[in-house]
């Protein structure tokens, strides 16, 4: 991996909510094209640090730089829309009252613009994108259906989905398998292996078979602190995360 | 053909319907109905310009008569001025009033005056991050405010006697110039049917799907890329001038404006038309208005006949009637329709699915 380019980089990170510390001094590199996997007990800082990096939260020290630019205080609509960094939430986070459909299609990039939305035509180029992430994440079928009418899976699927159609350099996935069934996992899994090399992923995830399956490089985080990095076979065997995490498996 | 009619939403005929019955209505009614109906149209508007708002938006101001009223006023001090009504005190309108002084001004005046005040205060609330309960609550405030406002400059509107308004087309304001009822009806039909395309295509085209987004999950949107304040504050302005718009048609119907028009009373009673009718589907807001301004006139001639002491009882029964359907119909007429029509469509595409056997699509 040494020889690819940097994507992500945080220095020093910390953040502090009214005297609790969330993140203490991590440092961390994510190259291009890389699949990186965060793993960590719960309350271990893991989506406070995705708050950080999508600009949900501002940090009361350290830096992050992404694809060479410092976007340590830019907003959450810039870093995603300037930096094309895509997140999914903790928990499907999706338009409830609109369809499949309408859902992708407002995440579909190059018309976050006021202006630009008002004079927007559907061109067939657009109608086809929209069409093949509906039936990557096996929902056509579903298109016409309320979001809210979906199954938790299925939520969880158009999220990931919505993630895709943003095109985004960077994708952030927060526990993209909760509350799926098995298959479902195993389903997910198979999508986002897909995507390996196109782009650069990190998820944090908490199901231990889905980490298998998909992980190579494996970042461990404990009480807001970076624990332990590298790939998966060798943390598996480190001692300090056997104690803190894997235990528990 | 009968595949595409069958897509067509069934809220969607019902304003077919209803623009067909607008549009014969004053064939065969008499001239009272006919100038009751003009001024239900006028609002109409208001409530179209409201759904925008709240429906689509979920943006629930309390305070929308601000911007009709700021309409209606524009208009309503024209007219005294240009027809030198009696109790004119002044000899020239304030600098910032000076467009009134011609009857096109007026009307420009009417529109963009209301565009700047939803600008001003959607500045403030949007750019504040003011959101739900409280964004409510300051336009609610901001009626009130209003209403004492108009009251208190009575050297332009004449305090709470407000302005008599003797012209009726949509441009001049003298008083020779006067359209029977029956013709201005149509002039009102044509700006309810205008403003009703209007917000049909806005709604249709994607700036509708991203405040419908807004409604949804504001925040989540901004991890999508966008800012959802330049969205409200657009649909804001826009709602803003349609209300603006229907201030001025509705003053011209019914000849007058007083304060009532700018304060809390049409402010709650625009938010009823619209829940009574169904949010977010333009249909809601028509029906919702048409229903409950034909009921309260209708009430009101009732309770007038049977003795004069009853007579201000109408509202309690009107009350009465509100709070029975919003209990029962929480979505509305046309929202329980939309809705339950959705529901069977949904009923069948999952059938269809199951039998193409299994949630795999690739069709």
């Amino acid at each position: 991996m040494a020889d690819s380019k940097v994507l992500l980089e945080v220095r020093k990170l910390s953040v502090e909510f009214s005297g609790f510390q969330a993140l203490t001094d991590v440092n961390m590199k994510i190259y291009e094209g890389e699949l990186r996997v965060i793993i960590g007990p719960n309350g271990a800082g893991k989506t406070t640090f995705m708050d950080l990096v999508t600009g949900k939260t501002t940090p009361t020290a350290g830096r992050i730089y992404f694809d060479g630019a410092d976007i340590t205080k830019k907003s959450a609509s810039e870093i995603a829309k300037k930096y094309k960094i895509g997140r999914k939430f903790q928990g499907p986070n999706v338009f409830d009252n609109m369809t499949v459909k309408e859902n992708v299609e407002i995440a579909t990039e190059g018309y976050e613009g006021l202006f630009r939305s008002i004079f927007f035509r559907k061109t067939d180029a657009f109608k086809e994108r929209v069409n093949q992430i509906l039936r990557e994440i096996e929902l056509y079928d579903y298109r016409h259906f309320m979001a809210c009418d979906l199954s938790h899976g299925q939520r969880q699927w158009l999220e990931i989905g919505m993630v895709f159609a943003q095109n985004p350099k960077l994708i952030i996935l927060d526990e993209p398998t909760a509350g799926m069934t098995a298959e479902e996992t195993f389903k997910t899994g198979e999508m986002i292996k897909k995507l390996k090399g196109e782009h650069t992923i990190i998820v944090v995830e908490h199901d231990m078979d889905f980490v298998r399956q998909v992980a190579e490089f494996v970042t461990v985080f404990n009480y807001g602190r970076l624990l332990a990095e590298g790939p998966l076979e060798e943390v598996q065997k480190n001692p300090e995360v056997i104690a803190v995490y894997l235990k528990e498996d | 053909m009968r595949e595409r009619l069958k897509k067509i939403p069934v809220n969607k005929y019902i304003d077919l319907a209803l623009f067909l019955f607008l549009v014969t209505f004053p064939l065969y009614q008499k001239t009272y109905w006919i100038y009751v109906m003009s001024g239900i149209m006028a609002y109409m508007i208001f409530a179209l310009s409201l759904d925008l708002l709240w429906g689509y938006t979920g943006l629930m101001s309390m305070g929308h008569s601000v911007l009709f009223g700021a309409g209606g006023y524009m208009v309503g001090i024209s007219c005294a001025y240009l027809s030198e009504a009696s109790w004119i005190k002044y000899d020239r309108l304030p600098w910032f009033l000076t467009p009134l002084s011609s009857e096109i001004g007026a009307f420009i005046m009417a529109l963009v005056v209301p565009g700047i005040i939803a600008l001003f205060i959607g500045l403030f609330m949007f750019s504040g991050k003011i959101r739900g309960v409280f964004f409510s609550l300051i336009t609610l405030a901001l009626a009130g405010i209003a209403e004492l406002f108009v009251i208190n400059q009575s050297t332009y509107t004449h305090g709470d006697s407000g302005i008599t308004i003797t012209s009726r087309t949509v441009l001049s304001n003298s008083a020779d110039k006067r359209m029977t009822d029956f013709g201005f009806y149509f002039v009102v039909f044509a700006f309810l049917l205008a403003a009703y395309l209007l917000c049909v295509l806005l709604m249709k085209s994607r700036t509708g799907k991203v405040l419908k987004a807004v409604r949804e999950n504001e925040s989540r949107l901004q991890f999508l890329g966008y800012k959802p304040a330049s969205f409200k504050l657009f649909i804001f302005v826009v709602s803003g001038m349609m209300a603006g718009l229907s201030g001025v048609l509705f003053v011209r119907v019914q000849g007058s404006i007083n304060y009532t028009a700018i304060g809390i009373n049409l402010a709650t009673l625009v938010l009823v038309w619209v829940a009574v009718g169904g949010r977010g589907n333009l249909t809601g807001a028509m029906v919702g208005t048409i229903l409950l301004q034909v009921a309260e006139t209708i009430l009101n001639s009732t309770f007038s006949n049977i003795s004069a002491d009853f007579a201000q009882y109408w509202k309690l029964a009107l009350g009465v009637i509100i709070l029975i359907i919003v209990f029962f119909i929480p979505k509305g007429f046309v929202g329980t329709l939309v809705e339950a029509e959705q529901r069977r469509k949904d009923r069948n595409r999952k059938e269809r699915i199951l039998r193409k056997g299994g949630v795999n699509g690739n069709g």
